[in-house]
Order: C-alpha cells, then sequence, then structure tokens
C-alpha cells in the first residue's frame, strides 16, 4: 500500500518539477533570447561588414569574368550614367551660383551647414529603453544640446530618432521621439504641420501621439511624417515615422486635430547613431 | 580590509548591472552582492553596499528618485532575513535569492508602469519569473565564489562561519548538558 502511495506522490512531484522548469526555461528563453540577440549583434557586426564587404568585392571582380560583348554593354551602360549624372552636376552647380549671386544682392548671409558625427551607444537606461539613451560622443566632438539624432538606412535615407538632451565633454544624453517631454514638429505629406507627443489621440505599443494638426486638413493612414526644419538643430526632410490611425474628429468640437504615429526607427536594435550638428550656426 | 572588498565588489557589480541594462536587463547584481556582503561581514556592510550602490545607480540613470537605493536596501534586508534565519543552508540561500530578485523585477515592472513606460523585449511576467528562478542560481554561485575566494584571502566567509558557529553553538550545548547531568548526579 505504501508503494501505491508512493508512486503517484512522485509523479506529482515529478510533474510539477517540470512544470516548473518549463515555465522557468520559458521566462530564460524570451529574456536572454531578447539580450543575447542585443550582444550578438555587436558580436556578429565586424563579421557581417566583412561578408558584406566581401560580396560586393565579389560582385566587382565578377565584371572580369564577362566576355566582350556583355563587358562592352557595361561599360556603355555606366558611360551614359556618368553623362547624365556630369550633367546633372553642371545643373546644380549653375542653380548654386544663382544662389550665392542673389543672396549677395539680397544681402543674406551664407547658410549653415550641416555636420555629422556617428556615435555608439553605451548606456541604456532599462527603465527608459525606448525613451533615451547615452552615446560617446560629447561637446569635444561639437555636439551640442537640440542637435539632431538619426539613423541610416541601408538606401541613405535619414529616420529621426530623437535629440540630444544633455552633453558632457565625453558623452551626450538623447531623448528618442518615444520621450515623452520631447515635441519636435513634423510634417505630413499634405503640408499640414502637427507636434509630436501632443494632442489626445491614444497612443498604444509601438506608436506616438501626433497633434497640433489642422483640423480642416486630409490625414491618411500610412501617410510619412517629416521634420520641418522649424527647429534651427534639426535639418528639413528627415523622417520621424508614418500615420497609423485617424482621431474620431468631430468638426467644430475640437480646435485641433490629433493622430498616432508609429516612429520610422527600432529603437531596440539601435547600436550605431549618427548626430547631425549646425556648422557655424549664425544664430548662436 | 572589510571596507575596501565591499567598496570593490560593489563597484564591479554596479558596473555589471549597468552593462546588463544595456541588454534590456533589470540592475540585479548590486542586491546579491549586498546580500553576500550582508550575510559575510554583517548587516551594516550589506545595507550600505545596497543603498549606496542603487543610490549610485539612479544617479547614473538619472532618476529623480532614488528609486533603485529603496528597492536595493529592502530586498538585501529580506533576503538577508530569510538566508541567517534559515542558518545559511543552500535551500534558504537560493530562497533569499529567489526573493531578492522577485522583489526587484516586479518593483521595476511596477515602477515603469507607473511612470508610463514599458518594458523592453519580453513582456513582464517572463522577466519576473526569470528574475526568481535565476536570483537564487546566481546567489549560491555567487556565494560559493566569495567563499572560494576568501579561503584563500583568509577573510571572513559566507557559509564556513555559519558552520563553525553551529558546531561550536551544539558542542557548547552538549557541554552544557554534560555539566547539568554531573550536577544533578552530584
Amino acid at each position: 500500500m505504501k508503494i501505491e502511495r508512493k508512486i503517484p506522490d512522485n509523479l506529482l512531484i515529478g510533474a510539477g518539477i517540470v512544470l516548473v522548469l518549463v515555465i522557468f526555461l520559458t521566462a530564460g528563453f524570451k529574456v536572454l533570447g531578447f539580450a543575447i540577440a542585443r550582444s550578438a549583434n555587436g558580436f556578429f557586426f565586424p563579421y557581417l561588414k566583412l561578408a558584406t564587404g566581401t560580396t560586393g568585392e565579389i560582385q566587382d571582380k565578377s565584371l572580369l569574368s564577362l566576355d566582350r560583348l556583355a563587358l562592352a554593354h557595361q561599360v556603355e551602360k555606366l558611360t551614359n550614367r556618368n553623362r547624365e549624372l556630369a550633367l546633372r552636376s553642371t545643373a546644380a552647380t549653375g542653380i548654386l551660383d544663382e544662389n550665392r549671386i542673389l543672396r549677395q544682392k539680397l544681402r543674406l548671409s551664407a547658410p549653415a551647414g550641416w555636420r555629422f558625427c556617428t556615435g555608439e551607444i553605451i548606456l541604456r537606461n532599462p527603465l527608459r529603453f525606448q525613451a533615451g539613451f547615452h552615446i560617446d560622443r560629447g561637446e569635444r566632438d561639437g555636439i551640442a544640446p537640440g542637435d539632431a539624432v538619426v539613423d541610416t538606412t541601408s538606401d541613405g535615407r535619414l529616420l529621426l530618432i530623437g535629440v540630444v538632451r544633455e552633453c558632457s565633454k565625453r558623452s551626450s544624453r538623447i531623448s528618442t521621439v518615444n520621450d515623452p517631454e520631447l515635441r519636435v514638429s513634423g510634417r505630413v505629406t499634405s503640408g499640414a504641420v502637427g507636434f509630436i507627443n501632443s494632442g489626445n489621440a491614444p497612443a498604444g505599443s509601438g506608436t506616438i501621439r501626433f497633434g497640433m494638426l489642422p483640423p480642416d486638413g486630409s490625414y491618411t493612414p500610412g501617410e510619412a511624417v517629416i521634420t520641418t526644419g522649424y527647429e534651427r538643430r534639426i535639418p528639413e526632410g528627415v523622417k520621424i515615422g508614418e500615420l497609423v490611425m485617424k482621431n474620431d474628429f468631430i468638426p467644430g468640437n475640437e480646435p485641433d486635430f490629433s493622430c498616432a504615429l508609429r516612429p520610422a526607427v527600432n529603437f531596440e536594435n539601435l547600436r550605431f547613431v549618427t548626430v547631425i550638428s549646425r556648422n557655424g550656426d549664425r544664430y548662436q | 580590509m572589510k571596507t575596501f572588498i565591499s567598496i570593490a565588489l560593489s563597484a564591479i557589480f554596479i558596473l555589471a548591472d549597468l552593462l546588463a541594462g544595456n541588454l534590456a536587463l533589470f540592475p540585479t547584481f548590486t542586491v546579491y552582492c549586498a546580500v553576500v556582503l550582508l550575510i559575510a561581514y554583517g548587516w551594516k556592510y550589506g545595507l550600505a553596499a545596497a543603498i549606496a550602490g542603487g543610490v549610485i545607480i539612479d544617479l547614473i540613470y538619472g532618476h529623480l528618485l532614488a528609486f533603485y537605493g529603496v528597492i536595493f536596501a529592502l530586498a538585501a534586508a529580506a533576503a538577508g532575513a530569510i538566508i541567517l534565519r534559515g542558518n545559511r543552508q543552500t535551500a534558504s540561500i537560493f530562497t533569499g535569492g529567489a526573493f531578492a530578485g522577485l522583489t526587484v523585477s516586479a518593483a521595476t515592472a511596477l515602477f515603469c508602469r507607473i511612470s508610463g513606460g514599458s518594458v523592453p523585449g519580453p513582456d513582464v511576467p517572463s522577466y519576473i519569473v526569470f528574475a526568481t528562478g535565476s536570483g537564487g542560481i546566481i546567489l549560491i554561485l555567487m556565494v560559493i565564489l566569495f567563499d572560494f575566494f576568501a579561503v584563500r584571502a583568509n577573510l571572513p566567509r559566507c557559509i564556513k562561519n555559519s558552520y563553525n558557529e553551529s558546531v561550536s553553538g551544539k558542542n557548547a550545548a552538549i557541554r552544557n548538558r554534560m555539566k547539568n547531568s554531573s550536577r544533578r548526579r552530584r
């Protein structure tokens, strides 16, 4: 009888242990999986870069394997492309000269340029993981509070990450667009201007509020929102995100219109960022 | 020497917590370090390490309140009480570590929810379950490592001290009993 009692007890204990282990391992996989993915990203970065570089070189060398006719075709294609680019460059130079002459006549000073500085994220607070971080570039690298922080896509487009909030000599604190305290103006494709983290639209997971838009404008989900250039340290045309939903607007009841906006940057996978500083700021 | 070791260990584990924060993991190593110091050197060292470590992390992260300073002190005190009550047995160390991990992760997740932030990566229950389970294991490993180096440096240890105390306590009790019985015989 004793043995019969022990067997179900042991089974129960064993099942309990297995259950606890399964729960623990599942939770561990979820938590550590994310952490390992982030560190592995950094670990494999040089090797991935090496692999990409090698692929590029192989592609370049692949021209050598082509026969004479195909090679001539490629050369002709490239020559045409070069000619087209040269024409564009000439036109741009003409416009630049014209701009300079007009500025001289109107007695306007030369516009400030932009300087780019790449930094690596060195510190992230798990409590505010998506709202901010610290980078390894500071005043010594010419960075000042208010400078725009951007990410670049593979095709060279700029995506707004946030703004430099504080600067020390060697590091800077960045507030991302997910920080509820950050206000940056944005323009939708139709031309209407609003501000991020303002308005009363409900912001869900992965979205932020985008409000103070004119109520008579037309807004469609998926519409791109770019920076306006009104902030003197943020260049114009940097993509902030896309509109994802519309607020239930009743004409006459609300003074402005607000939407939810999905930021263009994936903040969880960030490792390197670019800080855009104003070069030769005449306002200072 | 105790003060120097406490400061050095706390500094190392604060750095470990800051690096873990970059990987979106909640800071718990400083608490485990404080618990180890608490059971090896006493309440004064353990609580001082927990409060100082928490406050330093708060300052580095730029928190307006000393959130981690308070949470670390509470977690270390509770874990220390569990371990000392359990006579520093392995099971009690595991329970203490698990409790510390549970306290810190649950409080962090709660604070995150109140402050309007979002926990990065996985969901909150996964964090709490993982911190609870791993807390016990990490604390046991830390105690073993601490004792390993303490034996070589001839410094107070976490487990061996208690063993000596308990053995000497048992010997004293046996001696008392023997004395009492001999008195009765007389």
